[in-house]
């Protein structure tokens, strides 16, 4: 089997694969080879097993996610299993990657996570602006439909599995589990307190699992090849490959399926091709808007979890953001905090109200009309925006750039006050 | 003090020299109403109700001054201005009961009503030391 | 209990509560705005944030919200540390980054909620140096005034309207700091709760239209406490008095009634105190065909009295006057001379509850809202007693939590985790009604049908309760299981007579069967049941007889009486004399028309729908001609009996036994805190000696107030008083209506010193 199960079948012209494509290229062995063969507990374990952590950025373990959902006769029915296929995060685009490609490949993935949970109804919630995505996901749940992967009595085990295809209406709190849950209901996309947790009471009051589509992608090949070959995927102790990406000045920027723990030096400079011509590197965020930025010191740095969190920063969606030498960093931080300010739901105060202040005070600077207190309300803000200060993770994810920048940029930021223009305008 | 100085009654003299040094120099008396006494630059007298350019009162008639009044001398009705602006339309200090503490001019968020330096207010009709929103638009005398 | 460590202090506190309402029952100031007692926790504003300890060695802490936090066994926290008090005044910072500082000009300055907060937290240097966001504003109606530039988005007023009071039409709109409360448009809010918005609101978004005319500040009101008597239900208000005018009624806190909210008709209905129709002067007439002028009430007092003197008369009661007034009305005419001016429907019903009520037990509201199941058998509950379908809907949304609570552990205060749960399950309320109604959409079942056969489906109820059978498929037995099936039951209905026996009939089969069940009847005003007690004939019994000489008390017979007959029995009496504040139809009849205070100016007693005797007090002196009607009826009289309302209220307590408890309702005026009387106006109230100063500057006694243990005046007691006296919600800090938590036993709990009020009932059967 090759070393990239899951882009690995992909036609080259990013046409989607059909069923028959799919079926013949292995697809659906592994719901054949689980549902009513392997006791759903089995099917978790081997997630546990596998080490298999969440793709969506906050890298929690698969399988433990999954224990938490009450089994049995004391649990409440419906139980729920969500794909978030919300990918709003700048600079993500590996989901769209997946969905477009081999749209069979997440609702298999749906279906074995489901029957690991017993979920009895499946959602894909899917990204209301990826119209392509969703013509050719609605058109492979009506073949699997068809061909009785889903449905009643799938492969004749007793168990089923509803599962609806669900484009939203735009708004990034709708990647944010509990804020997808209440936009599916029907209510208005702001996150929920947790406790309960999802895995209690999610939606419609339900037991609820939300799973990211990469996180889902991989559950076939799991199932397929064991634990064992799936650790082996990867370069260090989470197992799996990783779909990277890297936007900005690069010379490809693009996204590829790569063992987890591929080094950034390799994926910027073997897949990308470096910087472009002229530009030089200055900092990565390596995992999205919502990331710590890195600097180019860090280049050897080791793309996963444990270390990225132990560089301070996260691993996020894997898909990389790079700042160069010709674009001004108080513009680029101003551009993502305008978008988290824009996309903050509005229910909390620091949220709500600190965002806008951070746009407004990077605006100013950027403009040239900077005051040095500025850096100080700047300061201030990634302090006190922080986790568990404000309702959900939002605020936290915008003060993660902003944080490392006001360090790593300091001297630019002076600049702009001292000039009192932006240099690089 | 020793026995001699309270035989020679020291104390009185000592007194009384002083007494007599004063007969000697210039009276220090204002020669009032003719000669006004120089007024300290923080006294407090009466109120004055401050105004825009345009002549209406900078009052909003929040009513902290009157909350505020030690004595409860100021009393405000407000109303509803031209172009929906909170004013009042009665605004009254029974200077008579006014103890010109300072605290409605402390309190107030406009800077509506300051105390002037005026302290002439003396009457023979306790009635006119009700000053009503005209009386206190006016400039102070001197 | 839990014992929690609060800056290494210990403190016991229930366990079901947050940290913040612990923190808060205990007496510590922990500023807070999303957070409402009767509304739960969400977690929104941040500002309630603490620093928790893990054990006893930790000294770093971890900042929490205080809202979200459940009280554990051990729980160690502090409220004063460096790190969350700055944290705490950076809130306050960010949500005056877009609150206008119109303080001077809002109607809330002076009981803004923020305002405190703002105060508690210590912000006070501006460093946001950029413009603020601003939104347009939108017409909500005659009763609400909207001004969303200062909302701080706390989300309690559509937590409240949508959630808590089931209004379909304020919502809150966009999204990022843009977000909105209001309406998808301009138009009156049409909920019959949405003046709590105007105490629901931390701040000055929804203010109190009608009161905005009066440009008063909370510290320039005399105020006092006293009972609604739009409807029998006889919530606690505060009656708020400037220069003479009504200028806003507020919820008063009773635990058993009115909790915190109060419906529009209570808090928006007594503008008639202002009145152009008011009757301010005596008025009398030379002769019939005479028209009625104004004349002095010595004048109107020979008439009468000459008038009254020596002739058969008869007295016709009302159920808008308080006990004491009709009680005096009976004592000048006698017992058989004194008629209950009920309509006849009002006289059936009001002593067949009176029957019912002495016979089985009823449910205060607050028993209602917590109970398990609930009937309504024949009533449109939102016209007739608004307030109790707010209860009942409590009750269908409280009771599924319940259930839902026990599947998956959730503090029931934790709101939005528990509304998740619950989804669109709803209680066991049931309704069945001559036509829709808006209660209906919080019932499980709802049945329409002529009022016989509601009736005729309460008896089936009854029937099924006695003899539970496994068929379900009536909507009888629906009902009758669900009803034994829960731990209390509530029936409720009024108005007819066949309908009301069916509910009782219920109430029996279930008492039958061991059920905790109660009995609630409405009544339609503040006083019907308190005049049933006192007991008199029926009015259609005097149009028969007809009478030389009538006096009629605060009522409009052409209200009570079929045109005809009221017309005619008033062409047959020979002098009529009318006591009432507003002109009617009666009284531009009467020979002699005595002006009455409204009861915005009186003290007296008033009785509800559950036989509770509830006093009321004068808020302000009524004009120098306008009397309470008691003292009119007495001075009618050869001599003075009763100088006071003691007296009088005493004089009933002895001659009607029903009535033995009355004045336990409230302090006498004997009363006195450490030798003072309980003073109406706040210790800030402005401008006492200039008020009158353009009439003289001598500044004038306050009015005497015989009747009270309340003073009219800033000077008396400063401590907090009785429940029954609380003129105003403040504390040392609190200005805004917030202050109630200083006054509860416990948070959202009864009243420190018990809720007043004494109940007069007592049924035979025992719950």
């Amino acid at each position: 089997m090759n070393d990239r199960p899951l882009t690995g079948r992909m036609h080259p012209d990013r046409t989607p694969l059909s069923l028959r494509e799919y079926e013949q290229a292995g697809g659906y062995q592994a719901v054949r080879q689980a549902v009513g063969r392997i006791a759903p507990v089995e099917v978790m374990n081997l997630v546990k097993e596998s080490n298999l952590r969440g793709r969506g950025g906050a890298g929690f373990p698969t399988g433990v996610k999954w224990s938490f959902v009450p089994r049995g006769a004391q649990a409440r029915r419906p139980v729920y299993l969500i794909a978030n296929a919300d990918e709003m995060e700048p600079g993500a685009f590996k989901d769209r990657r997946l969905l477009e490609g081999d749209p069979h490949q997440i609702i298999e993935g749906v279906i074995l996570a489901s029957y690991a949970i017993e979920a009895d109804i499946a959602y894909i919630f899917l990204r209301g602006e990826y119209t392509l995505a969703a013509r050719r996901v609605r058109q492979a749940v009506a073949e699997a439909y068809q061909a009785g992967w889903l449905g009643k009595n799938i492969c004749g085990s007793g168990w089923g599995l509803e599962l609806h295809l669900h484009t939203g209406a735009g708004r990034y709190m709708c990647g944010e589990e509990t804020g997808l849950i209440n936009s599916l209901e029907g209510r208005r996309a702001t996150p929920r307190n947790k406790p309960p947790f999802p895995q209690l009471s999610g939606l419609f009051g339900r037991p609820t699992v939300v799973q990211n589509v990469e996180t889902l992608c991989n559950l076939p090949h799991l199932v397929t090849h064991g634990a064992a070959w799936f650790k082996e995927l990867s370069r260090c102790k989470d197992g799996g490959t990783k779909i990277y990406g890297v936007s900005g000045k690069v010379k490809r920027p693009g996204a590829w399926e790569l063992p987890m723990g591929t080094p950034i030096r390799e994926i910027l400079e073997d897949r990308a091709g470096g910087m472009r011509d002229g530009v030089h590197l200055r900092a990565i965020l390596p995992g999205g808007a919502s990331t710590e930025f890195v600097t180019v010191d860090q280049i050897n740095m080791q793309m996963d979890f444990d270390t990225c969190q132990a560089a301070g920063t996260r691993l996020g969606t894997g898909m990389m953001i790079v700042l160069d030498d010709q674009t001004c960093p108080v513009g680029m931080m101003l551009n993502l905090e305008r978008f988290f300010a824009q996309e903050s739901c509005g229910w909390c105060t620091p949220c709500r109200e600190g965002l806008p202040w951070i746009v407004q005070s990077l605006a100013a600077i950027e403009a040239g009309r900077g005051e040095p207190a500025d850096l100080d309300i700047l300061e201030m803000h990634t302090r006190l925006l922080g986790p568990g200060l404000t309702y959900c993770a939002l605020a936290p994810g915008a003060m993660e750039p902003l944080h490392s920048g006001l360090k790593i940029f300091r001297d630019d930021f002076e600049r702009h006050l001292r000039e009192g223009r932006c240099p690089w305008s | 003090m020793g026995k001699l100085d309270k035989f020679l009654l020291t104390d009185l003299f000592k007194g009384l020299m002083l007494t007599l040094k004063y007969a000697f120099k210039k009276p220090i008396t204002y020669q009032y109403p003719e000669v006004r006494r120089p007024i300290e630059p923080r006294y407090r007298g009466r109120h004055r109700l401050t105004l825009h350019d345009d002549g209406s009162v900078r009052c909003v008639a929040c009513g902290l001054c009157a909350a505020i009044c030690p004595s409860q001398c100021i009393t405000i009705e407000p109303m509803e201005g031209p172009g929906g602006k909170r004013m009042p339309q009665v605004y009254e200090i029974e200077i008579g009961r006014c103890v010109f503490c300072g605290f409605c001019a402390e309190v107030c968020p406009f800077d509506a009503v300051v105390l002037t330096q005026e302290f002439e207010m003396a009457t023979t009709d306790k009635s006119t030391l009700l000053f009503d929103q005209q009386t206190l638009r006016e400039k102070p005398r001197g | 209990m839990p014992v929690i460590y609060i800056d290494d202090q210990p403190y016991e506190v229930a366990a079901h509560h947050n940290l913040l309402h612990a923190c808060l029952g205990l007496g510590f100031d922990i500023p807070y705005f999303c957070w409402h007692p009767a509304l739960g926790s969400v977690g929104a504003c941040r500002q309630c944030a603490v620093k928790v300890f893990r054990d006893e060695h930790d000294r770093r802490g971890q900042i929490v919200m205080s809202c979200m936090t459940p009280v554990r066994d051990g729980l160690r926290l502090t409220i004063d540390d460096p790190d969350v008090r700055r944290f705490r005044a950076t809130i306050i910072e960010w949500l005056m980054v877009n609150h206008p500082h119109d303080c001077p000009v809002c109607d809330e300055g002076g009981h803004c909620h923020l305002q405190d907060m703002t105060v508690m937290t210590g912000h006070n240097y501006r460093r946001h140096r950029f413009a603020k966001r601003t939104h347009r504003n939108q017409d909500l109606g005659p009763h609400i005034h909207h001004e969303m530039n200062r909302c701080i988005q706390c989300y309690r007023c559509v937590r409240f309207y949508h959630d808590y009071a089931g209004g379909k039409d304020l919502n809150v709109f966009g999204a990022h700091h843009h977000v909105y409360f209001g309406r998808h448009e301009s138009g009156a809010l049409e909920s019959e709760f949405a003046g709590n918005l105007v105490e629901v609101c931390p701040t000055g978004v929804f203010t109190d239209k009608p009161a905005r005319r009066y440009y008063a500040r909370k510290w320039d009101l005399q105020s006092a406490p006293s009972v609604c008597g739009q409807c029998g239900v006889g919530c606690n208000v505060l009656f708020n008095e400037r220069y003479g005018k009504l200028v806003r009624v507020d919820n008063r806190y009773h635990y058993e009634i009115n909790g915190y909210f109060l419906c529009d008709r209570g808090r928006f209905g007594h503008d008639f105190v202002n009145g152009e129709e008011r009757i301010r002067r005596p008025l009398a007439r030379e002769s019939r065909g005479a028209s009625l002028r104004e004349t002095s009430a010595d004048d109107a007092l020979s008439r009468a009295t000459q008038a009254v003197a020596g002739r058969r008369v008869i007295g016709i009661g009302s159920p808008r006057a308080s006990l004491e007034a009709n009680f005096a009305l009976r004592e000048l005419v006698g017992a058989d001379s004194f008629y209950l001016g009920l309509s006849d429907a009002e006289f059936k019903s009001a002593n067949l509850s009176l029957a019912l009520l002495r016979e089985l037990p009823t449910a205060s509201l607050h028993e209602i809202e917590t109970a398990d199941a609930a009937l309504v058998l024949g009533e449109d509950l939102l016209t007739t007693a608004p307030r109790m379908a707010l209860a009942l809907r409590q009750l269908a949304r409280r009771q599924p939590t319940a259930e839902s609570i026990v599947a998956c552990p959730v503090p029931e205060w934790n709101d939005q985790a528990v509304r998740e749960l619950v989804q669109q399950q709803k209680g066991s309320l049931f309704s069945a009604t001559p036509g829709p109604t808006k209660l209906d959409e919080d019932a499980a079942a709802v049945y329409y049908g002529e009022l016989d056969e509601i009736a005729g489906l309460g008896l089936a109820v009854a029937a099924a309760v006695d003899q539970p059978s496994a068929e379900t498929d009536s909507l009888a037995t629906q009902i009758a299981t669900a009803l034994r099936n829960a731990k209390r039951a509530v029936i409720v209905s009024g108005g007819n007579e066949a309908v009301m026996q069916a509910a009782a009939a219920v109430v029996r089969a279930l008492r039958r069967a061991g059920r905790d069940a109660a009995l609630c009847l409405t009544q339609p005003e503040g006083d019907t049941l308190g005049l049933a007690m006192l007991g008199g004939r029926a009015l259609s019994e005097v149009v028969r007889d007809g009478a030389e000489c009538v006096i009629v008390l605060e009522n409009d017979l052409f209200a009570r009486l079929p045109e005809a007959d009221a017309t005619a029995f008033l062409e047959r009496t020979k002098t009529l004399i009318v006591l009432d504040h507003s002109i009617t139809r009666t009284t531009a009849r009467a020979d002699v028309v005595l002006p009455a205070a409204t009861i915005a100016e009186s003290t007296g007693t008033f009785v509800n729908y559950e036989g509770r005797a509830q006093r009321c007090f004068s808020a302000f002196a009524p004009q120098p001609d306008v009397r309470e009607s008691w003292r009119w009826l007495d001075a009618l009289r050869s001599s003075l009996f009763w100088p006071t309302f003691d007296d009088v209220c005493r004089a009933m307590a002895q001659a009607v036994p029903a009535f033995a408890k009355a004045p336990d309702a409230a302090p006498s005026a004997a009363f006195r805190q450490i030798g003072n009387k309980i003073p109406r106006q706040s210790p800030r109230f402005s401008g006492r000696t200039a008020i009158t100063a353009q009439l003289n500057v001598s500044e004038p006694k306050p009015p005497d107030d015989p009747d009270s243990p309340l003073a009219f005046s800033m000077e008396g007691s400063r401590e907090q008083p009785p429940p029954a006296l609380i003129a105003r919600y403040w504390a040392p800090g609190w200005n805004s209506v917030q202050a109630l938590n200083k006054f509860q036993q416990e948070i959202g709990g009864p009243l420190r010193g018990g809720d007043p009020g004494v109940r007069l009932i007592e049924p035979e059967a025992k719950p």
